[in-house]
């Protein structure tokens, strides 16, 4: 994956109602528009529209099933983001050492 | 030094004022001696900075926030330039770094987040359905202004 696709992730978990299709999707294991939009304070419309980016970003994917499309989480997106989030994690982990370095030196005199 | 499990955030103390601490996130020498990458600049506001790494990769932030020994808060532009001078995409990101005097001296929080308002509900919200795929979080309803 792509850093660029980590910055899509991120721009479509920005949104509170996608991050609650995704926690409800986690849940339950897959759902349909009309299941989800009854949790949920906003419209069937609304969800689709939620879905569709979703899916743009790779976190759901999309089963028809007779009439009826049935949504479900496709996590993998979410596990790069994670090693993304520890590789930048470690570089200030790295950083904050040789901060504490430096300022420990220069608190001695040294330089 | 504490991790916040949930997002990039870093944490710790320095036995020194924030002034001191202050001038090694700003000053552009003393940035590039524990940065990791040498810095074109000081660090002032609306400067735009490049962050030069010892690959001959590059990368540039503008700063966003200044607020004296208090908060600086610079935003990654979206892309590094390798050696050869090729654009990347990289992920549009903001570090903040929040100076805070205590009894031991200065505690310094960084963070690095998506370059999204809901920053920190984001990186929860992966890590809660990564972690806890089973599990029944009180939702991330609350995770707004839960921090």
């Amino acid at each position: 994956m792509t850093h660029h696709s980590v910055d899509q992730l991120f721009s479509a978990l920005s949104d509170s109602t996608r991050r609650q299709v995704m926690q409800f999707l986690s849940e339950r294991g897959g759902a349909s528009a009309s299941e989800l939009a009854d949790q949920m304070p906003v419209s069937r419309q609304a969800i689709v529209k939620h879905l569709s980016a979703l899916k743009a970003a790779g976190l759901v994917a999309a089963e028809r099933e007779g009439r009826h499309t049935r949504y479900r989480l496709t996590p993998a997106p979410l596990g790069d983001a994670m090693s993304w989030m520890a590789d930048v994690g470690a570089e200030w982990d790295a950083r904050l050492e040789a901060l504490q370095g430096l300022l420990k030196r220069r608190s001695k005199g040294e330089r | 030094m504490m991790a916040d499990q949930s997002g990039i955030e870093k944490e710790m103390v320095f036995p020194v004022e924030p002034a001191e601490v202050w001038a090694a996130l700003t000053d552009a020498a003393q940035l590039s001696a524990w940065f990791g990458a040498s810095v074109d600049r000081d660090l002032s506001l609306g400067e735009v900075v490049t962050f030069r790494w010892i690959d001959g990769s590059s990368r540039r932030a503008v700063v966003e926030v200044v607020d004296e020994a208090k908060l600086l808060v610079i935003r990654w532009l979206p892309f590094r330039s390798d050696a050869d001078g090729r654009l990347r995409p990289e992920p549009s990101t903001r570090v903040r770094f929040l100076l805070r005097s205590d009894e031991h001296g200065t505690r310094l929080t960084v963070s690095e987040l998506g370059d999204h308002d809901d920053g920190m509900e984001v990186t929860d919200a992966v890590s809660r359905v990564v972690i806890e795929p089973t599990q029944q979080p009180p939702g991330l309803l609350e995770a707004r202004g839960a921090r």
